[in-house]
């Protein structure tokens, strides 16, 4: 009986003590849950969004989040409209694509990360490919999600050739490259640190055995990913997007100082992945797809309203969009931490040459 | 309960699902990206209907080449298998083996040795519908009643006679009704083999679309396979009544 009690009483006090700490602490409240789908499967430039949860950034922002992979830049955007994740890292052209469809679902895009067009049609060196022109007639390929893909009615329209006169094919990604090497497709669509990593994987030299015809040689000065999220959360806890985005720069600024970090907190996620591959590919998009010149200026994060604007214009124009975002559709920059919590320049410390 | 009420309740059960399913959609406000309404698939379906189409021949076309093939590799290896019992013990590990494997695995080896295209969907349809088509002729054989087999080696039958004669008749409704069974599958493996890798038919059609997140298409998409699928199954259904009809003699269960 006195056992009893006693449990009883001790069970009491704890409540006791649970309701008053609650009261008491404001920073005990719950964590506001987040679910977040990456661009792609575990690589490299993803280990800046796991360094910054391995250092607790985002659970001293009372987040509490989780991520998951992906299956394409493009495939995030329906997923955080339709209210399946609620942070994506997804391709800024698809976001416009889908609020000039559906502008009442759209998500917004809240940081600019990769701010050069990654968006490349890559070849054999030996093929007879050289310009967009002669694309013609040959069949090209890229799974159906591939931004460079969805971007490719643009490109002809700008580069002058003839879409409709190249064959398309669509595989799955783990495809794509050994089906241009074993010479089923002509060339492939995609992001080029993608490709070129990938064909790394298989064993192949992309600088001696691929050749790139790059969208941005022909004018297409387009944005590609940014962390977009849904509408609702960014009306209903306007804090939580605050509070992540400021997480997250932490742990760029923190990849930045420190790479080697940022891919042990991949490593740890997926020990099956090549270490060196991933910080040699983390390395080359953080000195590539990330390091507009404009971010000297406004820093990373940040998207210059015309570059943006233009780049909505060649969309609409090029895919006969049926209307035509406004900028302040697509991007907010009001989440933003302030200029000098970002970073300015990429370059990693103490990696000479980059 | 007669045939004609037994038809007019399965096409209430149909008329009513998709009720539902608009009042659902229309009730809670579902999102199309989400969920589409039927009258909303309804509209993409009629207005899509010439870019659908070629898709849905393609894959009817791949589908029923691989049938084909499917049912002449598989009466002939179930011919072997079933009509003896040293070929079934010797065969049946690797069978079950190949059985065994997701075919979902097989396509991107596929897709690789033949590129994407008309090629690994064929094959891949004929792989997933084989393995039913095996079992069901070689069990069909296997169960040839020994007294019937005993009486024709009285009169001296030989082996291809009695095959011929008995075996074979014997394993046809086995057969007819592995039909059924397989040409939906053989379905399942040409859309698979689209959503790996393709440049035509129906899951390259959703795999687009629902890239350029058009989800009523999607659906469009589903619902096309839907009606295939019924409408394959009906057709060797009466095949199957038509040919091995003297096997039903008029049970409850008979499937027609």
């Amino acid at each position: 009986m006195t056992a009893y009690f006693d449990t009883r009483r001790r069970t009491l006090k704890l409540v006791a003590l649970g309701t008053a700490y609650c009261a008491l602490a404001p920073a005990a409240r719950a964590d506001t849950r987040i679910k977040m789908v990456l661009n792609w499967k575990y690589e490299g430039p993803q280990g800046m969004f796991f360094l910054a949860a391995d250092r607790g950034y985002f659970k001293a922002a009372g987040l509490d989040i989780t991520f998951d992979q992906g299956s394409g830049s493009g495939a995030a955007v329906p997923l955080v409209a339709d209210g399946t994740y609620d942070i994506g890292f997804g391709d800024v052209n698809a976001l416009i694509n889908f609020a000039a469809r559906k502008p009442q679902d759209a998500p917004i895009a809240v940081a600019m990360l990769y701010n050069e067009p990654p968006f490349v049609i890559a070849v054999k060196t030996d093929s007879p490919i050289h310009t967009p022109k002669d694309l013609e007639g040959k069949t090209i390929g890229a799974p159906a999600n591939d931004g460079a893909l969805k971007l490719f009615p643009a490109f002809c329209k700008i580069a002058k050739i003839d879409c409709a006169s190249v064959k398309m094919s669509n595989m799955q990604p783990n495809l794509r490259e050994p089906m241009l090497m074993r010479g089923q497709v002509d060339g492939v669509f995609g992001y080029i640190d993608t490709i070129r990593f990938a064909a790394k994987n298989m064993k192949i030299d992309p600088d001696k055995q691929l050749r790139f015809i790059r969208y941005s040689d022909y004018g297409m000065d387009l944005y590609s990913n940014a962390i977009i999220v849904s509408p609702r959360l960014a009306k209903e806890h306007p804090e939580a997007v605050r509070g992540f985005l400021a997480a997250l720069f932490k742990g760029i600024n923190d990849t930045i100082k420190n790479p080697d970090a940022a891919i042990q907190a991949l490593i740890k996620r997926e020990p099956l992945l090549n270490a060196s591959l991933e910080k040699e590919k983390l390395l080359a998009t953080m000195a590539t797809e990330m390091s507009a010149p404009e971010i000297a200026t406004i820093g990373l994060g940040a998207a210059d309203p015309k570059r943006l604007s233009k780049s909505i214009g060649i969309l609409v124009d090029a895919e006969k969009l049926p209307a035509t975002p406004k900028v302040s559709q697509i991007f907010d920059a009001s989440f933003l931490p302030p200029l000098a919590d970002r970073p300015k320049s990429m370059h990693p410390h103490g990696t000479p040459g980059g | 309960m007669s045939r004609i009420r037994r038809q007019l309740l399965s096409g209430v059960l149909i008329v009513g699902f998709f009720a539902l399913w608009q009042l659902v959609c229309m009730g809670f406000h579902v999102s199309d990206i989400v969920l589409p309404a039927p009258s909303e698939i309804a509209v993409t379906l009629w207005r899509e209907f010439p870019a659908i189409w070629p898709h849905a021949f393609q894959t009817l076309y791949t589908t029923l080449v691989g049938f084909a093939l499917a049912i002449i590799f598989g009466v002939a290896i179930g011919i072997v298998v079933g009509s003896s019992k040293l070929a079934y013990d010797v065969a049946n590990p690797l069978l079950i083996g190949f059985a065994s494997v997701p075919k979902v695995a097989v396509v991107p080896i596929f897709v690789l040795w033949f590129g994407a295209g008309t090629v690994p969907a064929v094959l891949t349809a004929m792989v997933t519908a084989i393995f039913p088509i095996i079992v069901n002729v070689a069990t069909g054989l296997a169960t040839t009643e020994p007294e019937l087999e005993d009486f024709l080696r009285t009169l001296h039958a030989t082996k291809p006679d009695r095959l011929i004669n008995v075996g074979l008749p014997r394993a046809m409704p086995y057969f007819f009704a592995s039909l059924k069974v397989a040409v939906t599958l053989a379905f399942v493996g040409s859309v698979i083999s689209e959503t790996v890798a393709s440049n035509k038919g129906i899951g390259n059609l959703m795999m687009i679309a629902s890239s350029n997140f058009d989800v009523p298409l999607v659906f469009a998409g589903l619902l096309i396979l839907a009606a295939l699928g019924v409408a394959l199954y009906a057709v060797f259904a009466v095949v199957e009544a038509r040919v091995t009809g003297w096997a039903m003699r008029g049970n409850d269960f008979a499937p027609l």
